[in-house]
């Protein structure tokens, strides 16, 4: 059923909320989840809402994930329309959608999946919704959108004490970026007695800071190259200079051909890199002139093998966020599909 | 632009056009394969087969999307394959709901792919298709998943260590005595309860075992007792269906042989007495308890969460015994070799056990679990959800691509870990084949023949000790000619020499495992058999004689390996056991087979 979001009350942060119980039924359909995160990480799964905005081929993997784990509700918003590229990644609309809205394509596999998670599709621009639109929501998470949207959207949902991710693929190559505000769980330690396993529970918190914080972090200057690579992923520096480029120019790199290098665009991506790496001596090594033109190749190409792996992350990192068990990340995941690494680091 | 644009332009147009050409086979469509088979499909495969043996149940609809309840009780394969296809109706599936080890998928089929993909769920199988994929000289993409847990890796013939390089921890087993009477964790009382108890009671008791009944200087003797005590229970069974039956039985195992235990003061000089119940406590416990299921109203997920007092287990297990008694009667005047055997998701087992766990920890002072946990325990239960299931397939397809790119040094084992700190993946290099494994270091052939007319001693003269450049085998020493545990022939038993392949039974499709012992060195080698009657020649030899190499026996103790540097997990772990190894297990979930945890490092 669709809700009519304008009717939550915009008027104060707290959210009325009737705590549902797990029934029985639930019991079964999840037992093989409970026995990892516990009953009542599944309580608090079944009463979340969440918003994905964009609802591309990431956004497919992360809302299914997030479906099949029983959330309570779950709100995609996405004004563009499915194109005939969009079928080769977006598992979850088909021919027929095309020309039709994506958000709405993608209610009627995910409906199919758990019936029990309430679904509400917003055919609109995030940009057009005001702040008191983020209220209702635990977690905001957006795919596909430059990085003024972004952060903006990080300003808005930091003033409401939402919890906020942004994450996308590019060919290969995908990141997470979260922003927690300050963020309290609880972690386990199982402690093996011979045969018998006891759990302790430590209280923990962690800070965090903003996309636009963040994106300022301030590097040391003075470390040799392995130790840099070591504490910093290369990827990340990837990721900061795509998110500029698109800032700067209004679109993502363009890539021509096999045979032909967009050298302009190329040049446009060095300035952005020379630009931090000279104010943080950092070492051009850490992304060369070829992993530059990588950039290009992969700009705004989602293919769904690397969905696959970044929706899986990120959706479990929104599922430990709601059950507050164990540190989620904290605060950037880039991921090279093409080596397997997958980091995380903190630039706060 | 069309459905491939992206990704034409991500892999480059030779590369996607190896993709589109090539043939895919997947082996199970459980948790891992649900992921995988949609990772395939919208990757731009378009040849793919599909094989698992399993229909769906309620409690893989978590995970394994896609199914749905619709589709609880049909075939797996069948039904992943039809909402595979709605994701992409351009690609080729064809999907059989069959055991791997069926005769008809033989080496002829495993060449006809040109990667495998394993997505399952035990070791058998696992096995059967590392062994099946070295002999058709196919490239295996191995994964597995266990919570958060999970892998990749890829096997190919000597390049790649191969599924059964490293040995395979055996499953965990306690000692007899622990179990039987010194139990001291929860656990010891579970396996009690479902292995010694319910098994004497109800099944075959021979199937015990998660019990290890080694003799020992130490244990003789109690072991003796033991056995005298399973005796005396077995005798009970004279009173079944009496109203006295239950009474009995809790009286011998909860108070008489109890009362025994406490007799042996030595035991007891380090451990808390355990504490009988006699027929008095119990009766007592029975009236008590007489309306114990007032809160029968509650929901069956309350009633799983709850603790237990000793008077509830106790009527408990008195109503489970007398509802178990009823089936076994019955069950015994059809057959008398009728017997149950444990099925967690058979309630009235489960309370039983439950109860008869908790009654022995309440005895011995030890902790009390609740059924939920009790289940997960004896049921070999392993948590499984999609994320994990769908982080592995996206590996798998990358694995794929750089083996269809012919850039099999850019795979690695890849492992997903559960530490929030640096490294959400390990990598480990693909190591090298073990020169002491049994089953990568054999080599395979295959043989074409007029099974009519081939005969043993054609295969010894005219292919094994035949000159490798007069294309034989040349093996040089004492020959053996198995198939499976059957000898046909070894140096002192010549008598099936002259028979045909087909007198001897080895027909189109089957194996000859051939060993030869030249002093110090064993060669062994395997060989497929392809009946053709219609062959102008005696036969036809496939593969490379060049690459026998002899396997080094197996070393005698093994060392502690040193942990290497890029292994270490940096969190100071939340499993102590962890530590060492990483633990990979699989998505067992549906049927009771046992766990297998696979130690890999
Ligand atoms: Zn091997």
């Amino acid at each position: 059923m669709k809700r009519n979001i304008s009717e939550v009350d915009n008027t104060s942060n707290k959210k009325v909320k009737t705590i549902h119980q797990l029934n029985d039924e639930e019991a079964a359909l999840y037992d093989r989840q409970i026995r990892l995160w516990g009953f009542d990480a599944q309580r608090r799964l079944r009463n979340s809402s969440i918003l994905i905005v964009g609802g591309k081929a990431l956004s497919n993997e992360v809302c299914k994930n997030l479906v099949l784990a029983g959330v309570g509700s779950l709100t995609i918003i996405d004004d563009e329309n499915v194109t005939v590229e969009d079928l080769g990644s977006q598992f979850l609309v088909s021919k027929k959608n095309v020309g039709q809205n994506r958000a709405k394509s993608m209610k009627e596999r995910l409906v199919k999946l758990n019936s029990s998670v309430k679904i509400n599709i917003i055919s609109d621009s995030i940009e057009n919704k005001d702040t008191s639109f983020y209220n209702e929501f635990d977690v905001v998470c957006v795919t596909g959108k430059p990085l003024e949207s972004l952060i903006k959207i990080n300003n808005i949902c930091r003033k409401n004490n939402v919890k906020f991710y942004s994450a996308d693929v590019h060919g290969i190559f995908g990141y997470i970026f979260c922003d927690l505000i300050n963020h309290k769980y609880i972690e386990e330690k199982n402690i093996k007695y011979g045969d018998d396993t006891k759990t302790k529970q430590y209280e923990k918190s962690e800070q965090y800071s903003s996309l636009e914080d963040s994106l300022k972090y301030k590097f040391p200057s003075d470390m040799k190259l392995k130790r840099f690579l070591r504490k910093y992923s290369s990827i990340y520096f990837l990721i900061y200079t795509l998110l500029q480029f698109q800032k700067n120019n209004k679109r993502l790199p363009k890539y021509i051909s096999e045979d032909e290098e967009n050298t302009e665009d190329l040049n446009k991506l060095k300035e952005i890199r020379d630009h931090l790496f000279k104010k943080y001596d950092i070492n051009n090594a850490v992304l060369n002139d070829e992993s530059l033109s990588k950039i290009i190749r992969n700009a705004g190409m989602e293919i769904l093998p690397i969905c696959s792996v970044v929706g899986g992350i990120l959706a479990q990192d929104i599922l430990k966020v709601i059950s507050q068990k164990e540190l989620p990340i904290s605060n950037w995941f880039c991921y090279d599909g093409f080596t397997g690494d997958g980091v995380i680091n903190k630039l706060i | 632009m069309d459905r491939l644009s992206n990704l034409r332009q991500v892999l480059g147009k030779k590369l996607l056009e190896k993709v589109e050409n090539s043939k895919i086979l997947m082996v199970g469509s459980g948790g891992i394969g649900c992921e995988l088979l949609k990772n395939l499909v919208m990757s731009g495969f378009k040849n793919i087969e599909i094989i698992d043996l399993d229909t769906i149940d309620l409690s893989n609809l978590n995970r394994q999307f896609l199914f749905q309840r619709q589709h609880i009780g049909k075939s797996k394969s069948k039904v992943a394959r039809k909402s595979a296809l709605e994701f992409n109706p351009n690609v080729n599936i064809v999907a059989h709901h069959a055991n791997i080890k069926d005769p008809q998928f033989n080496i002829k089929w495993f060449k006809s792919f040109d990667i495998v993909m394993n997505a399952l769920d035990n070791l058998d199988a696992r096995r059967h298709v590392n062994t099946m994929c070295l002999a058709a000289n196919v490239p295996l993409i191995e994964s597995g998943t266990s919570g958060y847990l999970g892998q990749a890796t890829v096997i190919e013939k000597n390049v790649t260590e191969c599924f059964e390089c490293q040995p395979k921890p055996t499953p965990k087993t306690f000692p007899i005595c622990t179990i039987r009477s010194t139990p001291s964790a929860p656990i010891h009382c579970i396996v009690w309860a479902k292995n010694y108890l319910f098994a004497e009671l109800f099944g075959k008791s021979e199937d015990n075992d998660e019990i290890d009944e080694e003799v020992t200087e130490e244990n003789n003797k109690e072991i003796e007792n033991l056995k005298k005590e399973s005796q005396a229970l077995k005798e009970l069974y004279q009173y079944a269906g009496t109203p006295e039956y239950s009474e009995k039985v809790f009286d011998k195992v909860f108070n008489q042989d109890i009362n025994r235990l406490l007799k042996m003061e030595n035991l007891w000089k380090t451990r808390t007495k355990p504490t009988p119940i006699n027929t008095e406590q119990y009766k007592k416990a029975l009236e008590i308890n007489m309306d114990v299921d007032e809160d029968k109203n509650d929901s069956k997920i309350k009633d799983d969460q709850k603790i237990y007092s000793i008077e509830e287990n106790i009527n408990m297990f008195k109503e489970c015994l007398e509802l178990l008694v009823q089936r076994q009667l019955k069950g015994k005047k059809i057959d008398p070799e009728f017997s149950m055997s444990f099925e967690k998701d058979d309630d009235i087992i489960m309370k039983f056990v439950a109860a008869t766990a908790n009654i022995r920890a309440h005895i011995f002072s030890i902790e009390q679990l609740n059924r939920f946990k009790i289940k997960e325990i004896a049921g070999n239960i392993i948590a499984s959800i999609a994320t994990t299931n769908a982080i592995i397939s996206g590996i798998i397809i990358m694995d794929a691509y750089k083996i269809l790119n012919n850039q099999l040094e850019e795979c690695n084992t890849i492992y997903l870990t559960h530490d929030s700190s640096s490294n959400v993946f390990v990598k480990e290099f693909l190591a090298k084949p073990n020169p002491r494994c049994a089953v990568c270091r054999k080599s395979y052939f295959v043989l074409t023949i007029n099974i009519e007319k081939f005969t043993l001693n054609d295969l010894l003269n005219k292919v094994l000790i035949k000159p490798k450049d007069n294309n034989g085998l040349g093996l040089n020493g004492d020959i053996t000619i198995c198939e499976d545990q059957r000898i046909l022939y070894d140096f002192d038993f010549d008598d099936k020499l002259n028979d045909t392949f087909s007198k001897v039974k080895i027909e189109d499709g089957k194996y000859l495992n051939i060993t030869c012992d030249d002093d110090d060195k064993m060669y062994n080698i395997m060989i497929y058999i392809i009946n053709d009657s219609s062959l102008d020649k005696d036969f036809i030899l496939e593969g490379d004689s060049t690459s026998i190499s002899y396997i080094l026996p197996p070393e005698p103790e093994p060392e502690p390996e040193p942990e290497k540097t890029n292994k270490r997990k940096h969190s100071d772990g939340d499993d102590a056991n962890n530590k060492k190894h990483k633990v990979i297990t699989v998505d067992i979930v549906d049927d009771d087979d046992k766990v297998e945890t696979v130690l890999l490092d």
